[in-house]
C-alpha cells in the first residue's frame, strides 16, 4: 500500500474515534462542573411552574390558621396594584372632579332660588323618624368616609404633615371607628329604604324633570312629587350603594368567614370603588341641600318647609297634600291649606 | 337641631356598643391562632416600616428592606 493511502486510512480511523469520544468528553466535563453528581434541584419543579399550574404556592403547616399555608398568591400583587395605583386615581378623579363641577355650577348658575317670596306658612315635609334615619346615616357615613379615605390617601396626604407616630395612632383609631360605625350606618340605610322606598319609585314626572335637568339652567321648576328625579337618583345611589358597601364590608369585617383570600380581595375592590363613587355623589347631595338650594335644609332640620318652597320644587306633592288634607291638619296653627 | 344631636348621640352609642362587642368577641391573630405547642409572637404595631407605599423591594444581598428602590 502506498504511503499516501496509509495516511488517508489512518486519518479516517482517527476521525471515527474522535467522533465517538467527543460526546463522552463533553458529558464528563459537564459532570465535573456539577460536582460529578446529578442536581435534583435543577431537575425539580420550579416556582414559576407551580404558579402557572396552581396559581398559588402553598405548603403544609402545623398551626391552626389555614391561610398561613399560602406562601405566594399572585392575585395579591394585582390587588396591591389596584390599591396603590388605580384606586387613588378613581378616588381623586371622582371626588376632586365632583368638587370642581360643583364649584363651576355654583359660579355659573348660583343658588336655585324661588320665583315668589316666602309665605311664612310652613308645611310638615319630614316627620321625626325620617329625619332621625337621615341624620343617623349621615353622621355614620361622614365618619366612615373620612376614616375610609384615610386608608387610601392618609399616607399620601396626612402623613407628610404629621409625625409618623401620630399618623400611626390616628390610623389605628380610624380603623377602630371604621369597624364600629358601620352598624349605625346599616341601621340608618335600612330605615331609609323602609321609609322612602315607595315614594322613590319612578313616576311619570321623572322623565320630564330629567329632560329639563330639574330646570337648573332654564330657571323653571318642572313638576315633581314628594321626591323629584334628582332626589330619587340620590336615594337609589344611597340604597344600592349602601347595600353594596354593607355586603362587601361584612365580608371584610369577618375575615375568611364567608370568603377566602380571593373573595376578600374582590370585596375590597367593590367596597373601595363603591365608596369613592358614593362619597362624590353625597358631596353633590350636600351641596344641593345647603348652599345650592336655600330652604332645602330646613326640611331635614326642623322638618317644615315654607309653602312657597314646596309649591315650586314639589308642585305635584304640594297639590296632593292640599287635596288630601283640605282642612289642613298637617299645617301649623294659623296656617292656611294649600290651594 | 335636636334631632341631629340625637342622631349623632345614637350613632356614637351604637358604634361604641358594637366596638365593645367586637373587642370581646375578637382577638388578635397572635392570640387567636396560638396553641399549646405553638406560640405566635406579638408582631408589634408597625408592620410595614417607615415606607407605607407597599412598593419597597428586598435587596439581593440583604434581608433588610430597601426604601430606595421603587419600580
Amino acid at each position: 500500500m502506498p504511503l499516501r493511502s496509509k495516511v488517508r486510512a489512518l486519518g479516517f480511523v482517527l476521525l471515527i474515534v474522535f467522533a465517538g469520544v467527543w460526546p463522552l468528553l463533553l458529558e464528563s466535563r459537564a459532570q465535573d462542573a456539577a460536582g460529578e453528581a446529578p442536581n435534583p434541584t435543577a431537575q425539580s419543579v420550579t416556582e414559576q411552574q407551580l404558579l402557572q399550574q396552581r396559581r398559588r404556592i402553598e405548603g403544609r403547616i402545623t398551626i391552626p390558621d389555614p391561610n398561613a399555608a399560602t406562601l405566594e398568591q399572585p392575585q395579591g400583587r394585582t390587588y396591591q396594584a389596584f390599591h396603590e395605583r388605580v384606586l387613588p386615581w378613581i378616588g381623586g378623579v371622582a371626588i376632586l372632579g365632583m368638587l370642581v363641577a360643583l364649584a363651576a355650577f355654583y359660579l355659573i348658575r348660583g343658588p336655585i332660588t324661588l320665583d315668589r317670596p316666602l309665605t311664612g306658612t310652613r308645611i310638615k315635609r319630614f316627620v321625626w323618624i325620617e329625619r332621625f334615619a337621615h341624620w343617623l346615616t349621615a353622621a355614620s357615613f361622614i365618619i366612615l368616609a373620612v376614616t375610609g379615605l384615610n386608608y387610601v390617601f392618609g399616607k399620601r396626604l396626612l402623613m407628610p404633615l404629621m409625625a409618623p407616630e401620630a399618623f400611626a395612632t390616628w390610623s389605628q383609631w380610624a380603623k377602630y371607628m371604621h369597624n364600629a360605625f358601620p352598624w349605625p350606618f346599616m341601621l340608618g340605610v335600612l330605615m331609609m329604604i323602609g321609609l322612602w322606598l315607595r315614594d322613590n319609585l319612578p313616576d311619570r314626572y321623572d322623565i320630564e324633570w330629567l329632560r329639563q335637568f330639574g330646570g337648573f339652567f332654564s330657571h323653571r321648576h318642572p313638576p315633581a312629587g314628594r321626591f323629584n328625579a334628582g332626589q330619587k337618583l340620590i336615594f337609589w345611589s344611597v340604597a344600592l350603594g349602601g347595600l353594596t358597601l354593607i355586603g362587601s364590608g361584612l365580608v371584610m369585617l369577618f375575615p375568611f368567614s364567608s370568603a377566602g383570600i380571593g373573595g376578600t380581595q374582590v370585596a375590597q375592590y367593590v367596597h373601595a370603588t363603591a365608596a369613592m363613587v358614593l362619597v362624590a355623589i353625597i358631596l353633590a347631595h350636600i351641596y344641593i341641600g345647603t348652599i345650592g338650594m336655600p330652604g332645602a335644609v330646613d326640611a331635614m332640620v326642623s322638618g317644615d318647609v315654607d309653602l312657597a318652597w314646596v309649591s315650586e320644587h314639589h308642585r305635584v306633592w304640594f297639590e296632593e297634600e292640599g287635596a288630601r288634607t283640605a282642612d289642613g291638619p298637617q299645617l301649623g296653627q294659623g296656617a292656611v291649606p294649600a290651594e | 337641631m335636636r334631632i341631629i344631636v340625637t342622631s349623632i348621640v345614637v350613632a356614637v352609642l351604637l358604634a361604641t356598643a358594637a366596638g365593645a362587642v367586637f373587642s370581646m368577641a375578637q382577638k388578635p391573630v397572635y392570640q387567636a391562632r396560638a396553641m399549646a405547642s405553638v406560640r405566635i409572637d406579638d408582631p408589634g404595631e408597625n408592620l410595614v416600616g417607615p415606607d407605607w407605599s407597599g412598593l419597597h423591594k428586598i435587596t439581593p444581598n440583604s434581608t433588610k428592606v430597601s426604601h430606595a428602590e421603587r419600580p
